[in-house]
């Protein structure tokens, strides 16, 4: 019995050991790996941004790693660069024989060549990769081709766009919002996905971020919306257009039964420097809600000598609330304007219901 | 007489092997399940288009709750911290919990506060609201002073104030990662059905912090620290990674977590009568998922996202596992209906039965079972062959925690260097002899404590994350 205690404590002591040894040995290896996959990525940018004689020769070298370092950098890098010197890239994976490569991990059973794949399906001009790509059970694998592929591609297939904003996954559904938003492409899909009730908020929540007046009159359909998120998205859709008369929109959505409605709304008239509602954000100033008369005062502070002139008219204001936020941004304008820059994203939600 | 004596000697011995063979064989099962819970994650939640995405502006809002008592000294660089963090759609919700020291003039002076109306939709009792601030210059701060009522009623306040959809309850003085929100965010925009996730806490001892920031982490020298870096790894690995798997998830650190925000509503908020207000609230989210016929899955990032600092005096640390173990007893009374309940899954099937008989009972026995042992080893009436039974438990509990340091190694890495790691060997012995039967006194005397009905937090003195630029503190 003793033998067999004192057997497992050296047992113990030689696990503790090659634990000591193992992990320096990691340490050396993950190293090594480190440097090499920088080295990698070196060479591909030399081919991707370098002059032609240097593109040529780290090309050559790039030829002599494993194909596989070579698709793991490339994925890396390609997912930063973003379409930028996408034919060279595109030339690269043909000298390098990758895009079937990347075409088979497609097909992979494997969740990870799939998620490799779904990064590179930009460099594969073949429609029927990516298609396969977007069907995926996995909603990375959906998202990620989503973004690589980009809005105009996505574009050109009618119908996907608004396949991909009903999609149950919401990573999906964020990640074809950013893209969209990102390149201010897709408007035929976007008013599709605006009339359908199942897309609409998506849709809006695109449309208030696009800075594009002609997407302004497909929101102002939903100014009626019994939903207040879809009421506060199209105020602040309002803010994009400097063009055409939203005013009288906007004085209704400023006069809205909603906290977070009425600040985008006064948001958006500051953003789009509408001075002929300077009175009612000067009313605005005496709103319950902190967020709204905050927004007031940011807005009217925008307004140059006007909105100047409305804020010192409401230093003398019966509502010290009002007087307050006069004051504040009175203060800012004379100080030289710090501190006004920054926006509020969402209103204080529970001072709505009040 | 002597023969009973000698038998109860004995037989106190084995107990002893059988309680540590117990924990060490079901911390060895929760280790394989951590194993492929983390391969399965690497490749799932750590991509980055995750990060791009909650780093846009489809960010879900989340609102940091952060009560304070009595912390003048630090909350304005907490506060500064928390509003710092990656990520687009954050608000801050910061409650004076009745400070007396000027923690509420330390606020209004550096972030320019204003007071507000008053007003909000109350969904939780709490103590008093005494007025509600907002700051011009950091228009995501909300400041809100009420009457004292403690941590769970400031936090149930805060929860009240708060606008996002996610909220996430950190305590003052614990430090996180830049972009831990992301982190933490991802799993909720994965999967509707995740109620609670929680983040991989480390001790930040003898780290080198700059400007806020862990810059290198070693494995501490000091033995009292060293012991708790190998018991946090072992706590967070197995722990919570290991349950994740397993779907029996019941903690999330009270340092740092992040829920939906109508979820803890619905339950009622934070428990203000317990001192295990962080396990009691995810048992009760799970009890009320299932009364209700909903789903509440409680999930686990393990890669290290908030660093706390452990306590370096055995006075500070016995309260504080005293408090520990009083706050387990009282989630395990108050929810005994879960025990060996099928009917809440996991969690009532095996979740809620391990820490009844793992931690809460199992010290008992085992400690007892020492005090005799050691009586019985004083006047020699213990047989070679149970020592040798006690010795060959011991070393599986150690070969079983040394696993624990391997998987941490493979995949995280926590402390590089042969230097380090050599000293994760010696803690591993000095934690499974000397550590563990010091936390078994710990542990009865909080039992003791609870049986009494004695509920008092203790205080907790730290030395201050980056001490360098920072006075002792009380939290």
């Amino acid at each position: 019995m003793t033998a067999f205690v004192l057997a497992s404590g050296l047992g113990l002591v030689s696990l503790s050991a090659l634990f000591v040894i193992w992990g320096a040995l990691h340490d050396v290896v993950a190293r090594r790996r480190r440097r090499r996959r920088e080295a990698i990525v070196r060479l591909l940018t030399t081919v991707l941004f370098g002059d032609e004689l240097a593109a040529d020769r780290a090309t050559r070298l790039l030829m002599r790693e494993r194909r596989p370092s070579v698709v793991r950098a490339l994925q890396e890098l390609a997912v930063d660069l973003r379409g930028h010197a996408l034919g060279r890239t595109r030339h690269l994976v043909d000298v390098l024989g990758i895009r079937t490569h990347i075409a088979a991990m497609a097909r992979s059973r494997r969740r990870s060549p799939r998620i490799r794949a779904a990064e590179l399906v930009s460099l594969v001009p073949d429609e029927a990769t990516s298609s396969e790509l977007l069907r995926d059970d996995d909603a990375l694998v959906r998202a990620l081709t989503v973004e690589a592929l980009g809005a105009s591609r996505l574009a050109r297939r009618r119908g996907v766009i608004h396949e991909l904003l009903c999609d149950p996954a919401q990573v999906v559904r964020a990640t074809t919002q950013d893209t969209l938003i990102r390149t201010g492409q897709g408007f035929e899909e976007i008013a599709s996905a605006l009339a359908d009730e199942r897309t609409c908020g998506a849709a809006l929540t695109v449309v208030s971020h696009i800075p594009d007046p002609n997407v302004v009159a497909l929101a102002l359909r939903h100014i009626d919306s019994p939903s207040p998120r879809r009421r506060a998205l199209v105020a602040q859709a309002l803010g994009n257009d400097v063009s055409a008369d939203v005013s009288r929109p906007l004085a209704t959505l400023m006069a809205d039964e909603d906290a977070r409605v009425r600040e985008a709304a006064i948001r958006s008239a500051g953003v789009a420097g509408r001075g002929e509602l300077s009175g009612a954000l000067g009313h605005a100033l005496s709103d319950r809600a902190w967020t709204v008369r905050h927004a007031a005062g940011e807005a009217l502070s925008r307004f140059g000598p006007l909105g100047a002139m409305v804020l010192y008219g409401h230093l003398d204001d019966p509502d010290p609330y009002a007087r307050d936020m006069a004051q504040r941004f009175v203060d800012l304008i004379e100080e030289g304007g710090g501190g006004w820059g920054r926006t509020v994203h969402v209103g204080f939600a529970p001072l709505a219901a009040t | 007489m002597s023969g009973f004596a000698s038998w109860l000697f004995n037989a106190a011995g084995v107990a002893v092997a059988v309680t540590v063979v117990i924990a060490a064989l079901s911390q060895l099962t929760l280790v394989v399940s951590a194993v492929v819970e983390l391969a399965h994650m690497r490749s799932r939640d750590r991509h980055r288009l995750w990060r791009r995405i909650l780093g846009s502006q489809m960010a879900p809002r989340v609102t940091v709750l952060v009560p304070a008592h009595n912390e003048a000294v630090t909350i304005a660089d907490s506060v500064a911290g928390v509003l710092a963090l990656a990520y687009p759609n954050l608000e801050v919700v910061v409650v004076d919990d009745g400070s007396t020291d000027g923690t509420l003039d330390e606020l209004i002076t550096t972030f320019g506060l204003v007071a507000v109306h008053p007003i909000y939709r109350r969904h939780l009792e709490t103590a008093e609201v005494e007025a509600i601030y907002r700051s011009s210059s950091e228009p995501d701060l909300i400041v809100v002073r009420k009457r004292n009522g403690g941590k769970a009623d400031a936090l149930n306040c805060a929860l009240d104030v708060a606008s996002g959809e996610l909220v996430c309850a950190i305590d003052a003085d614990t430090l996180v990662t830049h972009d831990c929100l992301q982190q933490m965010v991802t799993p909720f925009f994965g999967d509707e059905g995740i109620v609670a996730v929680g983040g991989t806490v480390r001790l930040v001892n003898e780290a080198v912090v700059t400007s806020g920031v862990v810059a290198r982490v070693t494995a501490p020298r000091r033995l009292l620290a060293g012991v708790q870096a190998v018991e946090y790894t072992r706590a967070f690995l197995v722990g919570r990674l290991g349950w994740n798997r397993l779907g029996g998830n019941l903690l999330i650190s009270g340092a740092f977590g992040l829920f939906r925000r109508d979820r803890l509503l619905d339950i009622g908020g934070y428990e203000a009568n317990t001192v295990g207000e962080d396990m009691e609230l995810i048992v009760r989210l799970r009890r009320h998922a299932v009364d209700n016929g909903r789903e509440a899955k409680v999930h686990f990032v393990p890669d290290p996202i908030a660093w706390t600092e452990a306590p370096e005096s055995l006075r500070v640390l016995s309260r504080q596992r005293n408090r520990w173990h009083r706050g387990l007893c009282d989630v395990l009374v108050r929810h005994r209906r879960m025990i060996f309940n099928r009917r809440y899954g996991m969690a009532g099937t095996l979740g809620m039965p391990y820490y009844l008989v793992v931690e809460a009972l199992a010290p008992v026995v085992e400690f007892v079972g020492l005090v005799l042992l050691g009586i019985g080893l004083w006047t020699g009436q213990v047989g070679p062959s149970v020592l040798a039974i006690v010795a060959l438990a011991h070393l599986l509990a150690m070969a079983v925690t040394l696993a624990v340091l391997w998987v941490d190694d493979v995949g995280f890495r926590s402390y590089p260097g042969v230097l380090s790691r050599l000293r994760l060997v010696g803690y591993v012995v000095v934690d499974q002899l000397i550590y563990r039967p010091m936390t078994l006194a710990w542990r009865l005397w909080g039992l003791k404590m609870f049986l009494e009905g004695r509920g008092e937090w203790g205080d907790m003195t730290r030395k201050g994350l980056g001490a360098k630029d920072r006075d002792p503190q009380l939290v």
